[in-house]
């Protein structure tokens, strides 16, 4: 084990809370629509992305047809194309089997994690391979030990725990800003329209979808604001 | 306990097609030089697609309708935000998130 892959570790550790938070109530809600333990591992080694294994499960309660539950894990998850290719660039890796294991592992939390790590130092593989196999255990073991023991707390929402996940929107959201201080107006600027677009969007998109276009349509608009500026 | 094959099979799927946007972008913009209106574009994405993530949290979608804001998630939220900017810690920050939401809903 090297000193970056441990650095991936620690830096893992804060969202390792939230995942546990989130994971547990998967694995609790999984039990209640009818899924095994082992199913919902299976679920969570395979797919291991938080709001579409919600909603897998929800779909499955309403008997969905399968191609309807692929497609919408589909739309929910595509938004770890704009994550990718926005950290791609940003790690050092000429490895393809590196490159295929930090895509593999991506989510919301390591994609937040690594940006903000790679402004203060450049991230080497070895450090997101740390930072994803955390995340990615925590997640797991999280999911199941909700499933095994999930009948002892039929309503998980009563702990506050489907809140986790918000919250650590928070927290990430603040270290981003917090890091990008040199644009910290246009970055209000865009909060608001983000908020506004997300709004008019969700009318009409389903709310996966509506948090792509407002995420796309305000970068647009922040590139054209930071041209105009320094035109 | 069993594993329900035609579960496998979804979740194999559904695996699939999470995969697939997760490291396409790493197999193929390797060693590319990517044009800066791009970057720039790039640049915008950790705000934008936090904060929308965040917001969606705090709205309830209705159908054929405008979405309607959660009080109940507008309440947890503000001590949240409190203890990030404070704290800057997001282990404080996601405990603080859970028993503001357990002591709302346990006081309603």
């Amino acid at each position: 084990m090297t000193s970056s892959f441990q650095a991936g570790v620690k830096a893992c550790l804060p969202t390792v809370l939230g995942y546990l938070g989130i994971g547990f109530s998967a694995g609790i809600v999984g039990r209640a629509a009818g899924l095994s333990p082992l199913e919902i591992g299976l679920m969570s080694i395979l797919i291991y992305a938080g709001a579409a294994q919600f909603i897998i499960t929800s779909l499955l309660l309403l008997n969905s047809p399968f191609s309807a539950i692929i497609l919408t894990t589909f739309i929910v998850n595509s938004r770890h194309l704009l994550m990718s290719m926005t950290l791609a660039p940003r790690v050092a890796s000429r490895n393809r089997f590196d490159q295929f294991g930090i895509g593999a592992l991506l989510t919301d939390e390591s994609f937040a994690v690594a940006m903000n790590t790679s402004l203060k130092q450049q991230i080497d593989a070895k450090f997101m391979h740390g930072l994803n196999l955390t995340a990615y255990f925590s997640w797991i073991a999280s999911t199941v030990l909700g499933a095994l023991v999930g009948s002892w707390f039929p309503d998980p929402e009563r702990f506050g725990l489907d809140f986790a996940l918000t919250a650590m929107f928070i927290g990430l959201l603040y270290l981003q800003l917090e890091s990008e201080r040199s644009r910290v107006a246009l970055n209000g600027i865009l909060l608001v329209l983000v908020f506004l677009l997300l709004y008019i969007a969700m009318r009409y998109l389903s709310p996966e979808l509506a948090v792509l276009f407002a995420t796309m349509v305000a970068a647009s608009i922040g590139v054209v604001i930071s041209r105009w500026k320094s035109a | 306990m069993e594993i329900r094959l035609e579960l496998l099979i979804l979740f194999a799927a559904c695996g699939l097609v999470t995969l697939i946007p997760r490291i396409l972008p790493f197999l193929l913009m390797h060693g590319l030089t990517l044009p800066r209106l791009l970057t720039e574009w790039l640049s915008f994405i950790p705000i934008c697609l936090l904060s929308a993530l965040f917001f969606q949290n705090l709205l309830l979608a209705q159908s054929d309708d405008y979405p309607t804001l959660s009080s109940l998630h507008l309440a947890a939220s503000v001590p949240t935000i409190l203890v990030a900017l404070t704290s800057k810690s997001l282990s404080f920050t996601v405990i603080t998130g859970v028993l503001s939401m357990a002591l709302i809903r346990f006081f309603l």
